[in-house]
C-alpha cells in the first residue's frame, strides 16, 4: 500500500511537471538539471533550486530598491541584476520569469520606469508561483522518496 | 481633237486656196468654174469636217466692177441681198460648195467681220478668223476663216504692200461651231450633259461666246478649261467644259465610296479592336506579374510561416516527449507503458516530420546554408551503416558500404547534409526491402564515367568469365545474389571499378606527386536495394514533395514522402543531380553525384589529430584471407579490413584458402608470410559444410610446423544460436562478427580476437555519449568560473557528474588566484559576463601569465610539478548564452579554446570538451 502511494506520488510529481511544462514554467533545461540528480548528489535539484531561490530573492529586493529611489534609479546596475536573474533562471530552466526578465531588460535600457514597474510585478508573481510550485514539487518528492525509503525494508 | 480637226479644215482651206491661184489664176483659161469647185469641195467635204462649207470670192476692184457683172450676170451684192453700193473694191463669191450656195454673188467685203477679216488676211497672207458672229443662211454663230489668194507669185518675203497688190480673191470656210461642236460632243460625252463653252477671249476682259449658252446656275466647280489654238495668232480661245446639271448622284461612286467608308469603319473597329486587346493584354500582364509577386511572396511567407510553425511545434514536442520519457522511466502497466511507448514512437516520427518540413521550408526560403568542414566520408558512411545496422540485421538483409580507395580519406563540405542525404535513402531502401541487400558505394565521378565506356566494351566482348556464375550459388553477381534494378553494380562491372582503380593507383600516385589535385572532387554516390521497387507510373513524381507511390505506401511503410525531395534539394546545392533507376519487384538504385573540396595535406594531418575517427593502427600489415564466394561481398570485406591496413587476399573456399596459405608457407618458410586471421563468410561455410574444418586444421598445423594457428572468424548477417553453437564447434571459437561491417566495429572484434591495446581501444569504441564523457572528464581538475551562484553550481554539478573535480570561482580576479602559476587545474570553464571582470579579460590575463611563465622555462630554469613537456596552457572554454558566432570568435581571439552553451548540454559539453582533450593523450604519446 505505501509502495502504491510512491506510485502514486511519482505520478502526481510528473503530472505537476507536465502541467509546469505545458504552460511554459519550466523548460527542458529542468530535465537537465533532473539528469545530473544521481546516487551521488541525491538532493542536487532542491539543492540548486535553494540557491536559485536564494540568489533571487535579493535580485528581486534589490530590484524593487532601485525601482523605489524615485529621484534616481540605477539602470545599468538595474542591467546587471537582471543578467544575473536571467543566466539563472536559464540555468534551472524558469522560462517563464526568463521571459519577463528579457521584457524587464528591454524596459531598463529604455530606462522605461513605467514599464520596468510592471515588469517587476510580473517578474514576483512570475518568481511566486515558480516558487509555490517547485516547492509542490519538492515536498511530493520528499513523501516520496519516504515512501519509496519505507517499502525498501518490505522488499529486502 | 476639236482642234486637231480645226487645223485639219485650216490646212484644207489653205490647199484649197492654192488650188483656186493655181487652176483659176495661172491657167488661162481657168480650169475651174462654180460647178468644178461645187464638185471638188463637196467630194473633199470630209477633209474639213468643222466647215460648213467653203466659198471663193474674187477680189473685184470699183474699176472692174461692170465687167465683172456683165462677165457673170449677176450685179454684186451686200449680205442683205441688195445690189451692192458702190465701194473701193467688192470681194463677190464666185465660187461657193453647194451647202453654202446661197452667198454667190455676195459681196464677202459688205459684212462687218468678213471685211475686216479679208483685209487681215490678205495682209499677212494667212489663215485668219473672225470673231464670232451669226452666219448667213443658218443663224447659228459661227466663226469665218479667210484665206488670200494670189494671183501672181509672191516674193520670198514679201511686204503688206505687195501682198495686198497681189490679192487675186479670198477662200473662205465658215465655221458653224455650234452644230459642229455638238454633234462632236454628242460622240463624246454620250449621255452626260455637257456643256462646252468656246470663248474667243482675244479681248480677255470681254470674252465673247462662240458656242454655248451663259448658265449662271451651273456647277462652276467642275470645269475644265483648255486653250484652242486655231492657227490664228491674233485670236484667242478657250474651251470651257461643264456638266449641264449639277453632277448627277453616280450610284457606284456612291457605293464605292460607301464601300470604302464601311471598310474604314472595319479597319478602324479592327484596329480599335485589336488596340484594346493589346490594352487589355497589358493590364493582364501586370495584374498576372501583380500576382505573380503576390504568389511569390505567399511562398515566402508559407515557407516562412513553415518555418516558424515547425519550429514553434518543436519546443513542445521536445516538452511532451521529454514528459513521455519521463513517464517511461515511472512504473507502468504493460498496456501503460504500451500506450506511452506508441505517443513516444509517434512524437518521434512527428518531430523528425518537423524536422524534414523544416528542411524543406529553409531550403525554399533559401535559408539553407551548406556547411564547409573537413570531415571523414567513410566515417561518415560507417555511422549510416551503424543506425541502419539493428534494422536490416531484424530483416536479414545484406547492408554493405563500399567506397572507392580514389576517393580521398577527407573531404571538405557539410558532413550533416550529406549524411542527412544518405540516410534518407538507405533508410527508404532498409524500408522497402525485405530480402536481398542495399549496397552503398562511392566512386569519383569521372572515374564512374569512364567505366560506362569499358562497360560497353565489355558487352561487345562478350560475358568470357559465364562459367562463374554459378559458383556462388546465386543467379546475380550482386552483393547478395539478388537481382538489381541497376545491372551496372553487379561484378561484371564491379570487377572493372576495382581493377581499373589498382590500375591506375600506381600511376595516379605519381601523379599526386607531381602535378597539383584539383580543387574539387566530385563524388559519386549509388544505394542499391532489392526491394519492391517504384511503380513505373509512380516514378515521375518520385521527388515530388508529399508524393508517395501510393496512397498505400504510407500505409504500409509509413513515412510522408518528403525525404526524397529534401535530398534532392540538398544534392542540387551539393551542385550534383540524383537520379534512381527501378524496377518494380526487383529493386531500386538511387545515385547522385555531389561536389566536394579537396582537403589539403598539411589541413588533413591537423585534423588528423583531433577527429575522433582515425582508425586503430595496430593492425598494420596483418594478413587475412577472405573466404567468400561472392566477389562483391568479399570486396568490401576486403575494404573494411584495408582501411585497419590489414593485407587481404580473397579465396573463393576454404580449401582455396588452405591453399593459399599453404602455397605461401611452402615458398617461405616461418611465420612471416602466415595469415594472421581468416575469415569465412557464413554462406561459404553453409555450402561447404566443411565438417572437417578442424581436421583440415590441424592439418595445417602439423604442416606448418607453427604454433600460432590463424584466428578463424566468422562473418554473418544475422545468426541463430544453434548455428552459433554449430560454428564454435566447427572451430570458429575466435569470434563471430555481425554484418554490416563497420571499420571501426571490425576493429574492436579483432582487438578483442587478437588481444592487442585493448584497454585504450575500449575507450575509442565508447566514443559516443556520456561514458566517453566521463572517460574524458573522470579525475581532471576543473575551475568553473561564474558570478552567478546557481550557474556555478549548475555546471559544477554536470561536470562532477561525469567524474571531474570541480572547484569554483565566483569572479575573475578569484580566478586568477587560483590559476597562478603553478597550478594544476586541468581545464577552465569561464563565464563571459561578469563584472569587474569579463570572461575575456581574465583569460587574457592568464594568458599572460602563462606565457611569461613558459618563456622563463625556456629562458632555464626548468620548474618541477606539472607539465613535464610542452608548456603551459590550460584549456579555457566560454560558458556564453548566446553562441552566435562573432562570439565564438571572440572567445578565439582572446585566448579561449572553445565555447560550451549555457544552460549546459550533455552533447554540447561533450563536443566541446572532447575537442579540447583530444589533442593531449595523443601529444603524451
Amino acid at each position: 500500500m505505501l509502495g502504491l502511494g510512491a506510485d502514486r506520488l511519482r505520478a502526481d510529481m510528473n503530472r505537476l511537471l507536465a502541467l509546469l511544462f505545458h504552460q511554459g514554467v519550466l523548460d527542458e533545461q529542468f530535465l537537465q538539471l533532473q539528469q545530473l540528480q544521481d546516487e551521488t548528489s541525491p538532493n542536487f535539484v532542491s539543492e540548486v533550486v535553494n540557491i536559485y531561490f536564494h540568489e533571487s530573492e535579493k535580485l528581486l529586493r534589490n530590484l524593487r530598491g532601485l525601482l523605489m529611489d524615485r529621484e534616481f534609479s540605477d539602470y545599468k546596475k538595474m542591467g546587471i541584476h537582471l543578467n544575473q536573474f536571467m543566466g539563472s533562471s536559464s540555468s534551472i530552466g524558469a522560462k517563464r520569469v526568463r521571459n519577463v526578465c528579457v521584457a524587464f531588460r528591454a524596459a531598463s535600457e529604455q530606462n522605461n520606469r513605467a514599464g520596468c514597474l510592471r515588469a517587476l510585478e510580473l517578474v514576483e508573481h512570475e518568481y511566486c508561483y515558480l516558487k509555490n510550485k517547485l516547492h509542490e514539487l519538492f515536498q511530493l518528492e520528499q513523501q516520496r522518496v519516504l515512501a519509496a525509503g519505507v517499502r525498501y525494508p518490505i522488499q529486502n | 481633237m476639236l482642234q486637231d480637226q480645226f487645223s485639219v479644215s485650216v490646212n484644207h482651206v489653205h490647199a484649197l486656196a492654192i488650188l483656186v491661184s493655181t487652176f483659176h489664176y495661172y491657167k488661162n483659161p481657168s480650169a475651174i468654174d462654180q460647178e468644178t469647185f461645187a464638185e471638188y469641195t463637196a467630194r473633199t467635204a470630209f477633209e474639213r469636217p468643222l466647215l460648213s462649207g467653203v466659198a471663193y470670192a474674187q477680189r473685184v476692184a470699183n474699176s472692174e466692177r461692170e465687167r465683172f457683172e456683165k462677165q457673170h450676170g449677176w450685179t454684186i451684192k451686200t449680205m442683205e441681198r441688195e445690189a451692192s453700193p458702190i465701194r473701193d473694191e467688192y470681194a463677190p463669191v464666185i465660187f461657193s460648195q453647194e451647202t453654202v450656195s446661197y452667198i454667190e454673188s455676195l459681196d464677202m467685203m459688205s459684212g462687218e467681220e468678213d471685211r475686216e477679216n479679208i483685209l487681215r488676211a490678205r495682209a499677212t497672207g494667212k489663215a485668219v478668223l473672225t470673231s464670232p458672229f451669226r452666219l448667213l443662211g443658218s443663224h447659228h454663230l459661227g466663226v469665218v476663216l479667210t484665206f488670200p489668194v494670189y494671183k501672181s507669185k509672191l516674193p520670198p518675203n514679201p511686204t503688206v504692200e505687195q501682198r495686198i497688190e497681189a490679192t487675186a480673191g479670198y477662200l473662205g470656210g465658215a465655221f458653224d461651231v455650234e452644230s459642229l461642236v455638238e454633234n462632236l460632243l454628242g460622240q463624246l460625252a454620250g449621255n452626260q450633259a455637257i456643256l462646252v463653252n468656246v470663248y474667243d477671249v482675244t479681248n480677255s476682259s470681254d470674252p465673247l461666246v462662240m458656242y454655248g449658252r451663259q448658265y449662271q446656275d451651273v456647277d462652276m466647280s467642275l470645269l475644265h478649261e483648255s486653250k484652242l489654238d486655231f492657227g490664228d495668232p491674233f485670236r484667242k480661245h478657250q474651251m470651257i467644259c461643264r456638266y449641264h446639271q449639277k453632277e448627277p448622284t453616280s450610284w457606284t461612286s456612291l457605293t464605292t465610296a460607301f464601300l470604302f467608308f464601311v471598310i474604314g469603319l472595319l479597319v478602324g473597329y479592327i484596329l480599335y479592336g485589336a488596340a484594346i486587346h493589346i490594352v487589355k493584354v497589358e493590364d493582364d500582364f501586370h495584374e498576372m506579374q501583380e500576382l505573380k509577386v503576390r504568389a511569390e511572396a505567399a511562398d515566402v511567407a508559407k515557407s516562412q510561416f513553415l518555418a516558424t510553425v515547425s519550429h514553434e511545434i518543436r519546443t513542445p514536442m521536445n516538452g511532451i516527449l521529454g514528459m513521455l520519457a519521463l513517464l517511461l522511466d515511472t512504473d507502468l502497466s504493460s498496456t501503460q507503458r504500451d500506450y506511452a511507448q506508441t505517443a513516444q514512437a509517434c512524437g518521434k516520427a512527428l518531430i523528425t516530420l518537423i524536422n524534414e518540413v523544416l528542411d524543406r521550408a529553409k531550403i525554399e526560403a533559401g535559408k539553407l546554408e551548406l556547411e564547409a568542414v573537413p570531415f571523414y566520408l567513410r566515417s561518415i558512411l560507417d555511422d549510416v551503416l551503424s543506425l541502419f545496422s539493428e534494422k536490416s540485421r531484424h530483416k536479414g538483409l545484406e547492408l554493405a558500404v563500399f567506397v572507392s580507395d580514389k576517393v580521398p580519406e577527407m573531404v571538405i563540405g557539410d558532413p550533416g547534409r550529406f549524411r542527412q542525404i544518405i540516410t534518407n535513402l538507405v533508410g527508404n531502401s532498409v524500408k522497402f526491402t525485405e530480402r536481398g541487400h542495399i549496397f552503398v558505394q562511392v566512386h569519383l565521378a569521372e572515374h564512374t564515367k569512364a567505366l560506362m565506356d569499358a562497360k560497353a566494351e565489355t558487352c561487345l566482348n562478350g560475358g568470357s568469365d559465364e562459367g562463374l556464375v554459378s559458383n556462388g550459388g546465386s543467379l546475380f553477381r550482386t552483393l547478395s545474389g539478388c537481382e538489381a534494378a541497376d545491372d551496372r553494380n553487379s561484378w561484371d562491372r564491379f570487377e572493372h571499378l576495382i581493377f581499373d582503380e589498382d590500375l591506375r593507383s600506381d600511376a595516379s600516385n605519381i601523379m599526386t606527386v607531381t602535378s597539383e589535385t584539383p580543387e574539387k572532387v566530385t563524388l559519386m554516390v549509388s544505394v542499391e536495394d532489392t526491394g519492391i521497387g517504384i511503380p513505373l507510373r509512380a516514378q515521375g513524381r518520385v521527388f515530388t514533395p508529399f508524393m508517395q507511390a501510393d496512397s498505400s505506401t504510407s500505409r504500409n511503410y509509413g513515412g510522408t514522402g518528403i525525404g526524397l525531395s529534401i535530398s534532392k534539394c540538398l544534392v542540387e546545392l551539393m551542385g550534383g543531380q540524383i537520379k534512381f533507376i527501378s524496377r518494380p519487384q526487383i529493386g531500386s538504385t538511387f545515385s547522385f553525384t555531389a561536389d566536394f573540396g579537396r582537403c589539403k595535406i598539411n589541413a588533413l594531418s591537423d585534423l588528423k589529430k583531433s577527429n575522433s575517427d582515425d582508425l586503430p593502427i595496430g593492425f598494420r600489415g596483418l594478413k587475412a584471407i577472405v573466404v567468400d564466394g561472392r566477389p562483391v561481398r568479399a570486396t568490401v570485406t576486403k575494404y573494411h579490413l584495408k582501411r585497419l591496413g590489414i593485407l587481404v587476399e580473397v579465396a573463393s573456399s576454404i580449401k582455396m584458402a588452405v591453399a593459399i596459405s599453404g602455397k605461401n608457407g611452402s615458398l617461405t618458410s616461418g611465420s612471416g608470410n602466415q595469415p594472421d586471421m581468416i575469415l569465412v563468410e557464413k554462406d561459404s561455410w553453409i555450402s561447404e559444410e566443411d565438417a572437417d574444418l578442424n581436421l583440415r586444421l590441424l592439418d595445417w598445423k602439423q604442416n606448418r610446423h607453427t604454433l600460432k594457428l590463424p584466428k578463424m572468424i566468422l562473418l554473418a548477417t544475422n545468426i541463430s544460436s544453434a548455428e552459433f553453437d554449430k560454428a564454435k564447434a566447427a572451430g570458429f571459437a575466435d569470434t563471430v562478427i555481425m554484418k554490416p561491417l563497420r571499420a571501426s566495429m571490425v576493429a574492436a572484434c579483432l582487438q578483442q580476437v587478437l588481444g592487442l591495446g585493448k584497454k585504450r581501444q575500449q575507450g575509442k569504441d565508447m566514443l559516443n555519449g556520456s561514458a566517453f564523457l566521463q572517460s574524458l572528464l573522470c579525475g581532471k581538475k576543473i575551475l568553473v568560473v561564474d558570478d552567478n551562484k546557481v550557474n556555478r553550481r549548475v555546471a559544477a554539478g554536470a561536470l562532477k557528474k561525469f567524474g571531474a573535480d570541480v572547484e569554483c570561482a565566483e569572479s575573475g580576479k578569484a580566478a586568477l588566484q587560483l590559476l597562478q602559476l603553478p597550478h594544476n587545474f586541468d581545464a577552465c570553464f569561464m563565464d563571459i559576463q561578469m563584472p569587474e571582470m569579463d570572461g575575456f579579460e581574465a583569460t587574457r590575463r592568464i594568458r599572460l601569465l602563462e606565457s611569461k611563465a613558459n618563456e622563463q622555462m625556456n629562458g632555464g630554469c626548468t620548474p618541477e610539478g606539472a607539465a613535464t613537456k610542452g608548456e603551459w596552457h590550460v584549456p579555457i572554454l566560454a560558458m556564453t548564452a548566446d553562441v552566435i558566432h562573432a562570439t565564438y570568435d571572440k572567445c578565439l581571439k582572446c585566448g579561449m579554446d572553445g565555447y560550451v552553451s549555457k544552460p549546459f548540454e550533455e552533447e554540447n559539453l561533450y563536443q566541446a570538451v572532447a575537442k579540447c582533450f583530444k589533442s593531449k593523450p595523443i601529444s603524451d604519446s
